[in-house]
């Protein structure tokens, strides 16, 4: 039996990680939810499914980290864009020093476990 | 399930938990799009609509931006100090309470909460200090408060005419609130025949009825279970949203994420 390399990450790794994830997706682009989902996907970081992702932008918003806003879509009911505010991007670059570091101590542990 | 009967039943979820319109729609219409996009089932990318309107509900008031601290004062208390015969209860406590805020006060028994609160209320006196506020308030106690031999809905129409509410505003503005909790009320049973946890909804609900502009809260969710207790912080959060203020005591440790203000209180003696 083997594990394929391309099996989903445990879902509860995510968890942790997603707000930071979300934050830096928003850095350059407003996107919207379901853009947001699909761009996590391929970029490896498994499926997550809408009823974590929209609480988790919820939670953002209610910070002052991100703002959205409604905008006009072909014939349909429109979406929600969501962009980085300047408090999110304070937030991001702190965010992303800390798990720079983080996983560079996990990492480590890691490999000696497996070398050992 | 039909992503239309999800959808219904989601929307149906998030109203009874007191979103208003114009944010439900919004939750709705952005949740339906993403289904629609993602062509997945409902059930698969969200769990059950009453699950994942608790989770929406709970993101949106789980703020970690409180109130703005420069809302206009509701209660502050100075210096507050009681004694029971010789041995110390309260010693020195100051309250700024603000509009939009809910205050926690947790501690172990003995610590005072209680008394806090009945001095909070007016209903006794502090040795030292002084308690300001021109806010209306509504009291729920620890225990008792309702009378065991009256039917819910008269203990509505009772506390409701102290309001000003004739007895079918009293009796409608009661049920809602009963809603929101997760309780539907019957006159099948007077006070005395009601569980603790009901009961315990009752006396909550007779503080709110009036729309006082303070709530003062004797550990009102003790005897809920987990999905009530839930309801309760909702119901809460609702109301502060609304620039209603409220002190709760308690012993739960979820206070401590949920209020916007902790004062723990100690033994004193």
């Amino acid at each position: 039996m083997s594990i394929s390399l391309t099996q989903e990450p445990p879902k509860n790794w995510l968890r942790g990680v997603l707000e930071p994830c979300l934050l830096a997706l928003l850095n350059d682009n407003e996107r919207y939810g379901y853009e947001l989902s699909a761009l996590l996907a391929e970029a490896g970081l498994g499926t997550v499914p809408g009823g974590s992702l929209y609480p988790a932008l919820l939670r953002l918003e209610k910070s002052g980290l991100i703002t959205s806003e409604w905008k006009a879509g072909d014939g349909g009911p429109g979406r929600k864009y969501y962009r980085l505010t300047d408090q999110g991007n304070t937030r991001l670059a702190d965010n992303a020093d800390q798990w720079l570091r983080f996983s560079a101590s996990v990492q480590e542990v890691l490999e000696q476990g497996r070398t050992s | 399930m039909k992503t239309e009967t999800w959808l219904q039943k989601f929307s149906f979820e998030l109203e009874s938990r007191g979103l208003d319109p114009k944010r439900r729609s919004e939750v709705v219409v952005e949740t339906a799009g993403f289904i629609d996009e993602s062509g997945t089932e409902p059930l698969e990318q969200f769990g059950f609509p009453s699950d994942y309107a608790a989770s929406v509900i709970s993101a949106l008031g789980e703020t970690t931006n409180p109130s703005p601290p420069d809302n206009p004062t509701i209660m502050s208390a100075n210096q507050l100090s009681k004694s029971y015969r010789s041995s110390s209860v309260l010693s020195q406590i100051d309250i700024d309470l603000r509009e939009g805020q809910i205050l926690a006060l947790i501690g172990p028994n003995g610590s005072g909460k209680t008394t806090l609160l009945k001095i909070l209320a007016g209903m006794i006196q502090p040795d030292h200090g002084t308690v300001t506020t021109s806010a209306s308030i509504g009291y729920c106690p620890q225990i008792g408060g309702i009378n065991p031999n009256l039917r819910p809905t008269e203990h509505l129409q009772l506390f409701g005419a102290g309001f000003g509410l004739d007895k079918d505003q009293a009796t409608a503005e009661g049920k809602r609130l009963a809603g929101q909790l997760d309780w539907e009320i019957t006159d099948r049973m007077t006070a005395s025949e009601l569980s603790g946890g009901t009961a315990q909804k009752l006396s909550l609900i007779l503080a709110m009825l009036g729309r006082p502009d303070l709530l003062l809260l004797d550990e009102p969710y003790q005897g809920f279970d987990n999905k009530s207790a839930q309801r309760f912080w909702e119901l809460l959060w609702t109301w502060r949203d609304n620039g209603g203020a409220a002190i709760v005591s308690s012993h739960s440790e979820d206070v401590l994420i949920r209020a916007d203000q902790i004062l723990e209180l100690e033994p004193t003696s």
